[in-house]
């Protein structure tokens, strides 16, 4: 650990011009002095120019087609595994995700829909009063963030009428998914809620909805949800499944 | 032909699109992406390696991990061609070192000073500075150094070798070729203020 500011050194190492032992610790260093991180960071704005400043020239025109052979033999080799499935269900899922500004409006709509409707832990923890103090503090966390923004889920074909909407700070862990008109479901059947990460999908729980098909849910993951590439609801036998079978709403976060 | 970097900083949004279309297995997007940027990463990696055919394995491979990499590349973190650049970088300053033996565990520290280098948010500011300005101006400011200076950083930052090894190839004492890499990087920040690369911190 070097206790003193490393100005002498943050040009070698931008430029990864250090020995080993000399970056191991400049990067300890780093790690505690946000001076020398900034820095850093203004040196290699610098370096990374010199990757445009060689003399240009364009590769020999057999490499391009040497590359998309190459490439098409690996899609044939991978077949549609190469994506993911929620991938598949969503085939053009970034351009049509909404990337809506919460405006007051919106925070007033959804406080409504969420305090006049039944709040439903995933974890089923909100039956103490402390539980519902917790819920409404997230509530207000979750609305008053500047980061909050909405994704509204895209239903899924074959699927039933209705809709969901995740209200969610991409820091945080928790969320708050907000669902309307959803069909009650018979007593055999559930609703379960997914967040899918590294091309898993993990359960948040399963839920009902009321007579209106409104559920407000808490969404308690185990790390910030920007960890997650989408979120889905999918219908399963009571008590919920292992894995999604039936998704009839699905998004990309 | 001077290439301009505007060429293809302009059209950022398109690139978005290509890696989107890319990442559900579009070859046509990668085509695209070839077409655009095989000049730049070909060009680096030649410098860095020294031979066509060195070079073309590095963009081959490049552009293989952009077809790969498509449906988890954020591009919030960086944008595409800066990432494609620092890419293309570690990976020929990789084969340098593998070719030279050197001892050390190369590509797990290449590796690690690249996790750094493209988890850095300010990355941006650097390709919206490219944006701004030519290449050939970035040339101009490197080549207007005093040739000392512009050998040591290229030796560095293209030859892939470090301080110590500068100094043995050029014969020179260690503190000249510290001194020659910190005063040229310092008039390499005079020169390029004016496109925001910020010149020292209080």
């Amino acid at each position: 650990m070097i206790d003193e500011h490393v100005d002498d050194l943050i040009d070698l190492y931008a430029l990864g011009a250090l020995e080993s032992d000399e970056q191991t610790a400049v990067d300890q260093h780093l790690d505690e002095c946000g001076r020398c991180g900034r820095l850093l960071a203004e040196t290699k704005e610098l370096v990374l120019l010199l990757a445009w400043t060689p003399d240009q020239h364009d590769p020999p025109p057999v490499l391009h087609d040497r590359l998309m052979r190459r490439v098409q033999q690996l899609q044939r080799l991978d077949g549609d595994d190469r994506q993911p499935w929620w991938h598949r269900l969503i085939p053009d899922l970034r351009r049509r995700t909404p990337q809506l500004t919460f405006g007051l409006a919106g925070v007033m709509a959804a406080l409504l829909l969420f305090f006049g409707s039944r709040t439903v832990s995933l974890q089923q923890e909100v039956a103490s009063l402390r539980a519902q103090l917790s819920t409404q503090q997230l509530v207000v966390d979750v609305l008053r963030s500047p980061d909050t923004r909405v994704v509204a889920l895209s239903n899924q074909t074959g699927g039933p009428e209705g809709a969901a909407q995740l209200l969610l700070d991409p820091a945080r862990e928790r969320a708050l998914l907000v669902t309307s008109a959803l069909p009650r479901l018979p007593e055999d059947q559930t609703y379960q809620l997914w967040l899918i990460g590294n091309n898993t999908p993990e359960s948040m729980g399963t839920f009902e909805v009321n007579q209106q098909g409104v559920a407000s849910i808490v969404v308690q993951a185990n790390r910030p949800l920007n960890q997650f590439q989408a979120v889905g609801v999918s219908i399963e036998p009571t008590g919920g499944s292992p894995q999604p079978t039936n998704v009839i709403l699905l998004e990309q976060l | 032909m001077v290439h301009k970097v505007g060429e293809t900083a302009n059209v950022d949004v398109v690139d978005e699109d290509l890696i989107e279309r890319l990442a559900r297995g579009e070859l046509a997007a990668l085509d695209a992406l070839y077409t655009r940027y095989s000049r730049p990463v070909f060009s680096l990696a030649l410098r860095v390696l020294g031979n066509s055919n060195d070079a073309e394995e590095v963009t081959q491979d490049v552009f293989e991990r952009v077809w790969r990499h498509a449906p988890t590349f954020d591009a919030e973190r960086g944008r595409f061609g800066t990432w494609l650049l620092s890419m293309t970088h570690h990976i020929a300053i990789d084969t340098v070192r593998k070719r030279q033996r050197r001892p050390q565990t190369v590509s797990g520290e290449a590796a690690e000073h690249a996790t750094r280098v493209l988890a850095d948010t300010r990355e941006d500011v650097a390709e919206s500075t490219l944006r701004g300005m030519q290449a050939e101006q970035v040339r101009r400011a490197l080549r207007s150094l005093p040739s000392s200076q512009q050998e040591a950083i290229e030796l560095a930052y293209f030859g892939g070798l470090s301080h110590l090894e500068i100094a043995a190839k050029l014969g020179d004492p260690l503190g000249t070729v510290k001194a020659r890499i910190r005063r040229g990087m310092d008039r390499l920040r005079s020169a390029l203020e004016g496109f925001g690369v910020e010149g020292d911190i209080a």
